[in-house]
């Protein structure tokens, strides 16, 4: 099938809203899914003991909900139980979809900034992820013959450029043992409960594993939100990202950061090498009947 | 405005309508100003809450401490340890929820009556110690080993909760 002929346009705005090919999207719904219930699902084993203990009760920093409600354990497990319907919406898809999304959100951070004390880093970042599904045309079926608005994918693309060249400068302005000699990272894999996998023990005295590694990652941190718009960096940036998030993942505790960025990457990836992927992808299928 | 055309297999074209679009571009804008508020605010005192979802700081620098929380038990008189994991057993990646802040007094005040709560033996004071150690590249090994009381706890006394609520470390 052969992409459809879009007249170009001369003013900027309507350059900017150049519809994209939407089939990333299905993906990215379905990687949302498995994230989301990594995220969530183990919670209700903590209902009673963390967050909706009547007697642990917190707030901290930003989160200040307990100063406004007391949440009994019912009420815990009944938010717990909006959170899992929330992501069966999306799952099920959609016009259920959405809606989903703001039930999911709604129920899931009222118990997690009601805990107030382990709002992670992934909890964030799957809040922003949430949104730009929520932006998007994932409600629609059909996606790999539909063009787009592409505003959800350019969200996204913004609030990864965001996170990641955050942490990245981050690194490079307040420890530049980043680019010395990789010690930073050893620290890290002996973190008394990130750390200390075998694996990373035997790591963080390996400066021929710790510099490099130290160094491309905050490289690629920090160059990631001018590379990532250019359509041949793109699939790269992505790609070393995969292999950044998935060696974290083997050697710390993490959570479940790297399966909540990668809900976001179908969709980051430019739409017409996503469509090239998937045109590959049927014609091999094809073949193969 | 994006002409649709049809071809032999029908694409479905369609983009944002041009009344949303100026939006669009202004919710765009205000997502970059997001973040370069929140880059702006790492490692400064008295960080705005606002900035909660775009401060983001992930393992920035090194850190060649690592420390953890252990408690003891009065008990008529006599000392013996507490199984906190036992009693509070709700684990991050970041450890035990009641480690995580082992520094903050009030924190730990709330920690202290709830352990006087929960313990089946109700003890009478509860003693935290946050022991600390200096990392070892290549090991696990623990270096200058320091033991610190953080808090010792009377279980008579109450703590208040936010909203104002109060915690008695007895039933």
């Amino acid at each position: 099938m052969n992409p459809p002929d879009i007249v170009e346009t001369r003013s900027l705005t309507e350059r900017l809203y150049l519809p994209e090919w939407a089939g990333g999207w299905f993906l990215a719904r379905w990687f949302w899914v498995v994230a989301a219930l990594l995220e969530h699902a183990w919670r209700v084993t903590a209902i009673e003991d963390a967050f909706a203990a009547p007697d642990m009760v917190f707030t901290s920093g930003a989160w200040r909900v307990a100063e406004y409600i007391t949440l009994e354990p019912a009420g815990g497990y009944a938010l717990w139980a909006g959170t899992m319907l929330g992501i069966a919406m999306v799952a099920w898809g959609g016009r259920l979809t959405k809606l989903g999304i703001v039930l999911f959100l709604v129920c899931g951070w009222t118990l997690g900034a009601y805990e107030a004390l382990n709002v992670k880093a992934h909890d964030r970042l799957l809040f922003w992820v949430s949104l730009g599904i929520f932006f998007s045309p994932a409600d629609q079926r059909d996606l790999t013959r539909k063009y787009r608005s592409p505003f959800a994918r350019r969200f996204l693309l913004l609030v990864f450029s965001g996170i990641y060249g955050s942490t990245g400068f981050a690194k490079a302005i307040y420890d530049p043992t980043w680019f010395t000699n990789g010690q930073v990272l050893g620290l890290h894999f002996l973190d008394f409960r990130h750390g200390s996998a075998p694996i990373a023990v035997w790591l963080s005295d390996k400066t021929w594993f710790l510099l490099p590694g130290a160094a491309i990652a905050v490289l690629w941190e920090m160059t990631f939100p001018l590379g990532i718009w250019f359509k041949k960096l793109n699939p790269i940036y992505l790609a070393i990202g995969l292999v950044f998030h998935f060696t974290l993942l083997a050697t710390m505790q993490v959570g479940p950061f790297a399966f909540v960025a990668l809900a976001a990457y179908p969709a980051m990836l430019h739409p017409e090498i996503a469509r090239d992927l998937w045109n590959r992808i049927e014609a091999f299928r094809r073949s193969r009947q | 405005m994006p002409q649709e055309q049809n071809t032999d297999n029908e694409w479905d074209v369609r983009t944002t309508p041009k009344r949303l679009q100026g939006v669009g571009l202004l919710v765009l804008g205000g997502v970059i100003l997001y973040f370069l508020a929140g880059f702006h605010m790492i490692f400064r005192d008295n960080v705005p809450s606002w900035t909660a979802l775009s401060y983001w700081s992930m393992f920035t620098v090194g850190s060649w401490g690592n420390s953890e929380l252990t408690a003891e038990g009065v008990f008529d008189g006599q000392r013996r340890p507490i199984d906190l994991p036992e009693l509070f057993p709700s684990k991050w990646e970041s450890g035990y929820r009641y480690s995580r802040f082992k520094n903050h007094k009030p924190f730990l005040s709330i920690l202290g009556a709830s352990t006087c709560r929960r313990h089946p033996d109700a003890p009478d004071r509860v003693i935290f110690t946050k022991t600390r150690w200096a990392k070892v590249l290549g090991s696990l090994d623990r270096r200058d080993v320091v033991s610190e009381v953080m808090l010792d706890w009377d279980c008579k006394s109450s703590v208040r909760l936010p909203g104002g609520r109060r915690l008695q470390g007895t039933k």
